[in-house]
Parts: C-alpha cells; sequence; structure tokens
C-alpha cells in the first residue's frame, strides 16, 4: 500500500491547564493557610458585597460577600477542597468498578458478559437522584453519602464504554498468542487487556470530573450532598441561584471555578493520552 | 528436505479424526441452535519431530480452526489431538502449562500479534516468566539470546512494537514463540503479510532455526509456492476436509485430486512456463453450514461423476504416502 | 499481444511529484514518476509497501488522502489534457467517465446499508447526467441487471437487492468492478484488486478483467506486489522503488533480463513452483527515509554492485532496450 505517513499531533504540554489545576490543588490542599478568613463565619452587616474591583466592594472582601456576608473567597478555597475531594474519591470507586466490571465481562463474556452488561441496564434506568435522596435519609447527608450515590451514577457509564474496548481488544491475536504462552486468564486482563484500556479509561475520568462536581452540585442543593454550611462549589452556585439578577457574583464567581476546573481538567486529559500512547510519544 | 518415508518414528503430534462443529444459534437467553457450521470435520495427519507439515487451503477450509485446536485455544466437538502420545485437550494447571511450553505459534498479522503497550523485551520473556523458567538475570540473558536469533539487536529488548516494521516485529512474533524452546510452531500465514523482499528474510530464518533447533512447524498457508519451499509434508483441506496429502516433493510431481490441481493451476506464475492442465473453478466455496452431499467437491469439481454427490470418498493411498480422497482414484 | 498492435497512447504521466508536507519534514512518497499507457495495454505498476505506487494512483484520481499530501509537480495528460489544472468540477466529470478506479478491500468500497442495486443506478445515472429521482425505474434497474451480468454474477436479478454483506469478497470486488466500469471509462486504476481474494477466486477475477478489457478496449494501470499477477495480466511492467520508476519494460524482457538490481533481486526473492528448493535470495537492508533520501542512487545503499558513482549522483534513465529503460549507472544502453 502506499506511504502511511500522516500527520501527528503534537502534544504540546498545557502549562496554562496544568497551572490553574495547580492552583486549584494548593487550594484545596492548603485552604486553611490560605483563605483570608473562615469559610463559615457570617458577618451579616457586609453581606451581599460585591467583588473589590467594583464600586460597593469592600478591599476585605476581594471576590465579595454572599447572602449570609460570607467571603465568597474563602468559601471558594475551603470549596476546592471537598469539590475534589468528592471527585477523587466518587471517580476512583465508581471508575474502577466501572472499569473491573468491564474488563471482566469484555473478557470472560459468556454468562458473565450477560449478567454484568443486565446490571449496567439496570444501573442506568436507575433514578440516581431519588437513589441520593432515600439514601440520605437512610445514611444521614455527609461526604459519604454523596460518594455512593455518585459511584452508582458513574459505574455503568464506565463499564459499558471499557466493555466495548476489551471486546475488540479480545479479537486481536496478541490475546490468543498471551494464551498459547501460557498465561492466565488473570494475567491477560491485567497485562494485556487494562493497559491497553487505560487511554479509554483515562479520557472517561476527565470526561467525568465535571459530571461528578455538577452532580456534587445538584445533590447538595437538593439537600443530599454536603450539608450546609460546609462550602462546597456546587453548594455556593444554589445558594447564589435566587439572586443572580442583583447579586450574580454569588452564583457566577463558583461558576466560573467549575468552567475553568472542569476545562483545565480535559485539556490535560487529552494530553495525558496522547502522552500515555506509546504510538504518539516519539514526537 | 523432504524427510526419507523409511523415517516413521512415533510422530510428535498426531491428530486422529478430529471434527469442529460450530453452533449457529439465535436469540440470548433462549438460544435456539438454527444449525452447525462444520468447520473441520474428520481430519488426521501426524506431524513428526523436526519436520514441517504444510497446511494448504483456501478461506473457510477448516485450516485455522484446525490450527487453533492443536494451540488448544478450541476444543474439537469430536476426536483427539495427541502430543507425544498424551491427549492435549482436558489438561489442567502444571500439565497444560507444561503444554504451553511445548507448542507456540507465529500469526499472520504483525500489528496484530504484539501488545502495542507492551515493550518487546517483555513479551519475549512472558512465556518464560509464566512458567517460573529462571530468575530474572537469567531470563533477560535469554531474551538477548533470542532477539540475536531472529536477527535483531539486543537492545531493542527495550523498544515498543511501534518502532518496529512489519518484518521486524514478525520476527519479535517468532523471538517469543521460540523462547520456551517448543518442540512445535502453528505458523499460521507467517509471510504472507510481508513485502516480498521480507518474505524471503524470514522463510530462510525459519528454515535456520528448525535446523539448529529441530523443531517442527505446522505451517498454515494459502501460497504453494511458500509451502513448497517449506514443508516437507503436505495436506490440502475443502471445506473441512482432507482432500489430498502427500509428502511435498511427491504432491507437486504428481497432483491427483481435481481441487488440488485447480489449486496449483490457479498459482499464478510469473514464468507459466509447464503447459499443464488449466482448470478454472466455477463458482464458488459452499457455505460449510450446509455443506454439499458425498464429495465436498462435486459441486466444483470438472470431472464430476454421477455417485459423486452420493458417496464421500475415503482417503485413499494412490502412491506410498501419497493419500487422495476422490472417486476418480477408486 | 505485441505493443504495436496497441492504440494511441490515452494516460501520459510526466515528472508526478506528490509529497507529504508534515510538520517533522517533507515525505516525499512520489518523487518524478513518468511513464505512459496505451489503449487496450495493461501496465503493472509492482513495489513493496512505502514504494508510492498506492500514492501514485491516486494522484492521478486526483483524490489525495487528507493529511498534507499535495501533488507540486508534474503532468498527468489523459488523451491530451492535463487533468492537474482542471477544477474540482470537471475532475468529478472525468473521475468513472474517462478514469476510474477498484481498490483493494471490496467491503470497503460499497456503502453497507443500500442494495447493491441502488448503488449501481447511482452510478448508471451519475454517468448519463440523469437526475436520480426523474429516472425511469425499470429501465435503470434493467441496466443494473446488465452491468452485473457483465461481471458475470450469477442470478443478477437476485442480487440486485442483495446487501454486500450477503456477499462474497469476490463477489463484492465484481459489483465493484462493473460500478467501476460502467461509465465506459478508458483508463482503469486497479489498485491490488486480488489481494483480498482466495486464489481461485483470484484467477476468475483476473480472467474477467482481461475479458472486460478486450470488449472495451480501456487501457489497465495494474497496481501489484504480486509478480504472479503481473505475469499473468501486465503487457508491461513498472518496479517502483522509493517513490521512483527505476525500471519499465516489456513483462517478459523484465522477468527474463531484468537491468536494475533490485528488479532483479525482487525477481529471485520469489519463492518458485519450480526449480530447486533452496534458500532464498534476500535483499538486506531497509529502504531510504522517504524523508531524507540520498542524493545518489536510492538502492545504492542495498546493492551488492554499488560503486562511488551511485552514491554521488542519482543514475539517469537509460534506454536498454525496445521500450525497456533502467535507472542504473551499470545498465548498458541499447
Amino acid at each position: 500500500m502506499g506511504s502511511k505517513a500522516r500527520v501527528r499531533r503534537t502534544a504540546r504540554v498545557p502549562w496554562i491547564p496544568i497551572a490553574i489545576i495547580s492552583v486549584i490543588v494548593i487550594m484545596a490542599l492548603f485552604a486553611p493557610l490560605l483563605a483570608p478568613y473562615s469559610p463559615i463565619d457570617q458577618t451579616l452587616r457586609d453581606k451581599l458585597l460585591p467583588p473589590a474591583w467594583m464600586t460597593g466592594g469592600s478591599d476585605k472582601y476581594f471576590l465579595g460577600t454572599d447572602a449570609f456576608g460570607r467571603d465568597i473567597l474563602s468559601r471558594l478555597i475551603y470549596g476546592a477542597r471537598v469539590s475534589l475531594m468528592v471527585a477523587v474519591l466518587a471517580l476512583t470507586v465508581g471508575g474502577g468498578v466501572g472499569l473491573a466490571v468491564g474488563i471482566v465481562a469484555g473478557y470472560v463474556g459468556g454468562a458473565v458478559d450477560s449478567v454484568l452488561m443486565r446490571l449496567v441496564d439496570a444501573a442506568f434506568t436507575f433514578p440516581a437522584i431519588l437513589f441520593a435522596l432515600l439514601l440520605s435519609v437512610t445514611m444521614g447527608q455527609g461526604l459519604g453519602t454523596l460518594v455512593i450515590a455518585i459511584t452508582l451514577l458513574l459505574w455503568a457509564s464506565f463499564a459499558r464504554v471499557i466493555r466495548g474496548e476489551v471486546l475488540s481488544l479480545r479479537q486481536r491475536d496478541f490475546v490468543a498468542l498471551a494464551r498459547v504462552r501460557g498465561c492466565s486468564a488473570p494475567r491477560i486482563m491485567l497485562t494485556h487487556i487494562l493497559p491497553n484500556v487505560l487511554n479509554t479509561f483515562m479520557v472517561l475520568v476527565t470526561l467525568n470530573i465535571g459530571v461528578v462536581i455538577i452532580a456534587e452540585a445538584t445533590l447538595s442543593f437538593l439537600g443530599a450532598g454536603i450539608p450546609p454550611p460546609t462550602p462546597t462549589w456546587g453548594l455556593m452556585i444554589s445558594e447564589g441561584r435566587g439572586r443572580i439578577a442583583d447579586a450574580w457574583w454569588v452564583a457566577l464567581i463558583p461558576g466560573i471555578a467549575i468552567t475553568l476546573m472542569v476545562l483545565s481538567v480535559n485539556l490535560f486529559g487529552d494530553w495525558l493520552r496522547d502522552r500515555l500512547d506509546p504510538r504518539l510519544r516519539q514526537l | 528436505m523432504s524427510a526419507p518415508l523409511q523415517d516413521q518414528g512415533p510422530p510428535l503430534l498426531r491428530v486422529e479424526g478430529v471434527r469442529k462443529y460450530f453452533a449457529l444459534t439465535k436469540g440470548i437467553l433462549f438460544t435456539r441452535t438454527l444449525g452447525h457450521i462444520k468447520a473441520v470435520d474428520d481430519v488426521s495427519f501426524d506431524i513428526r519431530a523436526g519436520e514441517t507439515l504444510g497446511l494448504v487451503g483456501e478461506s473457510g477450509c477448516g485450516k485455522t480452526t484446525t490450527s487453533r485446536m492443536i494451540l488448544n485455544l478450541e476444543e474439537p466437538t469430536e476426536g483427539r489431538i495427541l502430543l507425544e502420545g498424551e491427549a492435549i485437550h482436558g489438561l489442567q494447571g502444571d500439565a497444560l502449562r507444561a503444554y504451553r511450553t511445548k507448542v507456540q505459534a507465529v500469526f499472520q498479522d504483525p500489528w496484530s500479534s504484539l501488545n502495542p503497550r507492551m515493550k518487546v523485551g517483555r513479551t519475549i520473556a512472558e512465556s518464560l516468566i509464566v512458567n517460573a523458567w529462571g530468575d530474572r538475570a537469567a531470563i533477560d540473558e535469554r531474551v538477548r539470546e533470542l532477539l540475536v536469533q531472529v536477527g535483531l539487536r539486543p537492545e531493542q529488548a527495550q523498544q515498543y512494537p511501534h518502532e518496529f516494521s512489519g518484518g521486524q516485529r514478525q520476527r519479535v512474533a517468532l523471538a517469543a514463540a521460540l523462547a520456551s524452546r517448543p518442540r512445535l510452531i502453528v505458523l499460521d500465514e507467517p509471510v504472507s503479510a510481508l513485502d516480498v523482499s521480507i518474505r524471503a528474510q524470514m522463510m530462510n530464518l525459519l528454515k535456520d532455526i528448525q535446523a539448529k533447533d529441530d523443531v517442527a512447524y505446522l505451517l498454515v498457508a494459502h501460497d504453494l509456492a511458500t509451502v513448497r519451499h517449506m514443508a516437507d509434508h503436505t495436506v490440502v483441506m475443502y471445506l473441512g476436509k482432507i482432500v489430498e496429502r502427500a509428502p511435498t516433493a511427491a504432491l507437486f510431481d504428481d497432483v491427483r485430486h481435481p481441487y488440488t490441481k485447480a489449486l496449483f493451476s490457479a498459482v499464478l506464475e510469473a514464468w507459466p512456463g509447464q503447459a499443464a492442465e488449466e482448470i478454472e473453478l466455477k463458482g464458488e466455496v459452499p457455505s460449510p453450514l450446509d455443506p454439499p452431499s458425498g464429495c465436498r467437491f462435486h459441486t466444483r469439481c470438472p470431472y464430476v461423476m454421477p455417485h459423486c454427490s452420493q458417496r464421500e470418498p475415503a482417503l485413499r493411498e494412490v502412491s506410498p504416502d501419497h493419500f487422495v480422497a476422490c472417486h476418480l482414484f477408486e | 499481444m505485441t505493443p504495436d498492435a496497441k492504440g494511441e497512447t490515452v494516460l501520459e504521466v510526466r515528472d508526478l511529484h506528490t509529497h507529504f508536507f508534515l510538520r517533522r519534514g517533507v515525505v516525499k512518497a512520489v518523487d518524478g514518476v513518468s511513464f505512459s499507457l496505451r489503449r487496450g495495454e495493461v501496465l503493472g505498476l509492482v513495489g513493496e509497501s512505502g514504494c508510492g505506487k498506492s500514492l501514485t494512483a491516486l494522484s492521478l484520481m486526483r483524490l489525495l488522502p487528507k493529511g498534507g499530501a499535495q501533488t507540486i509537480k508534474g503532468e498527468v495528460l489523459l488523451g491530451g489534457e492535463n487533468i492537474l489544472e482542471c477544477t474540482p468540477a470537471e475532475m468529478r466529470e472525468i473521475r468513472g467517465r474517462r478514469i476510474s478506479m477498484v481498490l483493494q478491500d471490496p467491503q470497503t468500497s460499497l456503502n453497507p446499508v443500500f442494495a447493491i442495486g441502488d448503488q449501481l443506478r447511482e452510478a448508471l445515472l451519475r454517468r448519463k447526467r440523469a437526475p436520480l429521482t426523474r429516472a425511469p425505474h425499470a429501465e435503470v434497474m434493467k441496466e443494473a441487471v446488465a452491468a452485473l451480468r457483465r461481471v458475470e454474477i450469477a442470478a443478477p436479478e437476485q442480487r440486485i437487492s442483495q446487501y454486500p454483506h450477503q456477499m462474497s469478497g469476490g463477489m463484492k470486488q465484481r459489483v465493484v468492478g462493473a460500478i467501476a466500469i460502467s461509465g465506459e471509462p478508458g483508463v482503469l486504476i486497479a489498485d491490488e484488486p486480488t489481494t483480498a481474494l482466495d486464489v481461485t477466486i483470484q484467477l476468475q477475477y483476473l480472467k474477467l478483467l482481461k475479458r472486460l478489457q478486450a470488449e472495451t478496449g480501456m487501457a489497465i494501470l495494474f497496481i501489484t506486489h504480486d509478480f504472479g499477477v503481473v505475469g499473468r495480466m501486465c503487457d508491461r511492467v513498472a518496479v517502483m522503488y522509493a517513490g521512483r520508476i527505476v525500471e519499465c519494460g516489456p513483462v517478459r524482457r523484465i522477468f527474463e533480463a531484468p537491468q536494475h538490481p533490485y528488479t532483479r533481486a525482487l525477481i529471485a526473492s520469489v519463492p518458485k513452483m519450480t526449480g530447486p528448493v533452496g534458500r532464498l535470495t534476500t535483499i538486506e537492508g531497509q529502504p531510504p527515509s522517504l524523508m531524507d533520501l540520498p542524493v545518489g542512487c536510492r538502492f545504492a545503499s542495498r546493492c551488492s554492485l554499488v560503486e562511488q558513482r551511485c552514491l554521488d549522483a542519482y543514475p539517469g534513465t537509460v534506454r536498454v532496450g525496445d521500450e525497456h529503460t533502467a535507472d542504473c549507472w551499470k545498465a548498458t544502453p541499447a
């Protein structure tokens, strides 16, 4: 056949997204040192102050205050902590379960595959929000409940995508050859299948960070997430939602934070995928 | 080249009356069997240590299914396969692992044969690691030795498959197959995906290794010229059945079965010198789901006789060690 | 047939250059290819992976792959007209009607969701410039049946309503052929059309192509890596190496007295059906990188007859016989 040469994407290191992610991670890690105020202390006399650069803004509160007179900057910094914690935990647990289920279903096949995939179908038809509400009633509000609820929302979509990937991988000769060399099924899944679906997994993780942050916000808003007054970005948006006309900054600032975070993670994920793929690494 | 006929020691591998039917089913929960694809239907042959058996036929003739059964990737529906006198299906645990060290494979597609995420050294070492062949240093040493044996450089163990060309990948696949010092390597179209000049290199390499290591090959191929250069014995298959089986030299001197003749006349020679009778087959290979009655080739055979569609011809010895399944030779 | 019995030149390619412009450099995949094709003739274009034979074909069709490929130099004269200067609209008129193509994989050449008849009908109507909707259905379908019959498909009336997945590879390739020749093109480019087929089916297909050619007098550019196919199909053969044609001549001459060391080595490395069985001749080494071609002969690094002048400059095209040329310093001019 003709020349196989093709333009390959040069994976430039995405410095800006890395910087944004680093800032958010540092905010989360060192919140008590960085935040100028307590995120929950109310100063009602200073309520709904606009950011410092606007008329009426105060130098004391750089990003303004909310309806209870709490410093938005401090809440944003502490909120990063909760949001990231939820994202990391939910993606690790939910993504991990989905990855394992997808690999086993796709590789083992047969009855195991049928049963696992019916479970996935069931998970998709499940009203996740209702379940989360139920869970918060029985288990009480909190981080654990939130992570379990989001995990239940996530694992099935991971499992379905990963299984599809595994089904086509299983047809590749190197899998048959691994059997011929005497590899056991678990070994093949770990050394031959898993490394080849990690790309897809990373892409799924980055795509789902946004989903998790928004799910956390939704659940917190519905009262099934982290209970107030603990700040989370989602909760901050829902609290500012009613005052979007006169005090837009209360909702918009955490909104921008979420957008920046999700965008940065996606760009970083793209780059990571290119880097992880040895076929693209050379350039 | 071709082994003397007297040299009839016990075979390394014996395929005995093997059948493989794939059920064609419909439905997920309540399955219904619509029919059986008779991929391999009563096939028997032997492979002796250190020799090459060529398995020839067109797509759908069952040659790949046969090789997959020998590799223990598929269970035969009926019949058995014996390695050194021992049945290979149903082996468990250590016995299965021991079998895996004795029979290895190289497949056609060099782009699909290697795990893209694994350094080639690791791929080559895999069977050694799985079988706890030795410590790390010993395995590394063996990998370097194997790379040199297949004409690559020892330091290439650290590279990933995408850094190799198709021919080099096929050499890596061969090195991985050789690692456990197998007695038999199944070569499923090992050169057909390679360029002409690379093909010759690979064929020479395979012959050199056989001469040195005394390994037997089962060469699954569609190209008769390749088989002629590599194989001591040749088996020709059509629709799951063996139609002709003979020492390669004898077969190429004296083709008997009409299907084999058709295969030979379809070989496009750049130098069509000898004016052999030319048979152009009409139509296509019938479906293995519903193979023709009697002789399976009767629907396309230029010499078809009335009873061909009724009785199935048995493999008959027409000259020493040359077997043909055709009513013409009864 | 002798070359003299052939008709006039229908396609002439002069000094064709098609390069890939990539961020990391320029890949000179087709780098100065010239040949001509006469009416009723089959010219084989032979070479190994990456030698540029397929890209040459795509350049002639002006269907270059996306990703920086560009024809930067040369002429493609189809009936005297340089089609490299045609507008895209003119090119669409030319494709299918005057120059057509059959590719290796029939699976990807046919659309899986349309019946064979519909795909043929579209081709037939487009050739006639008839709008798809206004054509009398029955009449066009009759033509489609005739087209299938022409490529020797049994029971064409039934086949016409079938979908590609219901057909075997050989049958699909016949349908692709029927579509390709439906516009009665003067030139057919066949890019490895039988590589995916079984040997007995391959023979049927090649014979069919020959018969169709005898009927229509079209010229065929047959791209392959298989010398057996060349011996069976071609009148003349051009051997490509690293973006250039290194030898070109009548088939018998190329097989019996190859003049370029590459051709010689390539032919010697093919396993034969007769003669002694021994070690095969091989060509050691790798072709040069198309991004970093040597100034001298491109085969020099692998050639057993290499001399200093081979490394210093590219040999010109030497006429070594009747219609036989070779790009080699050591070739003796006729």
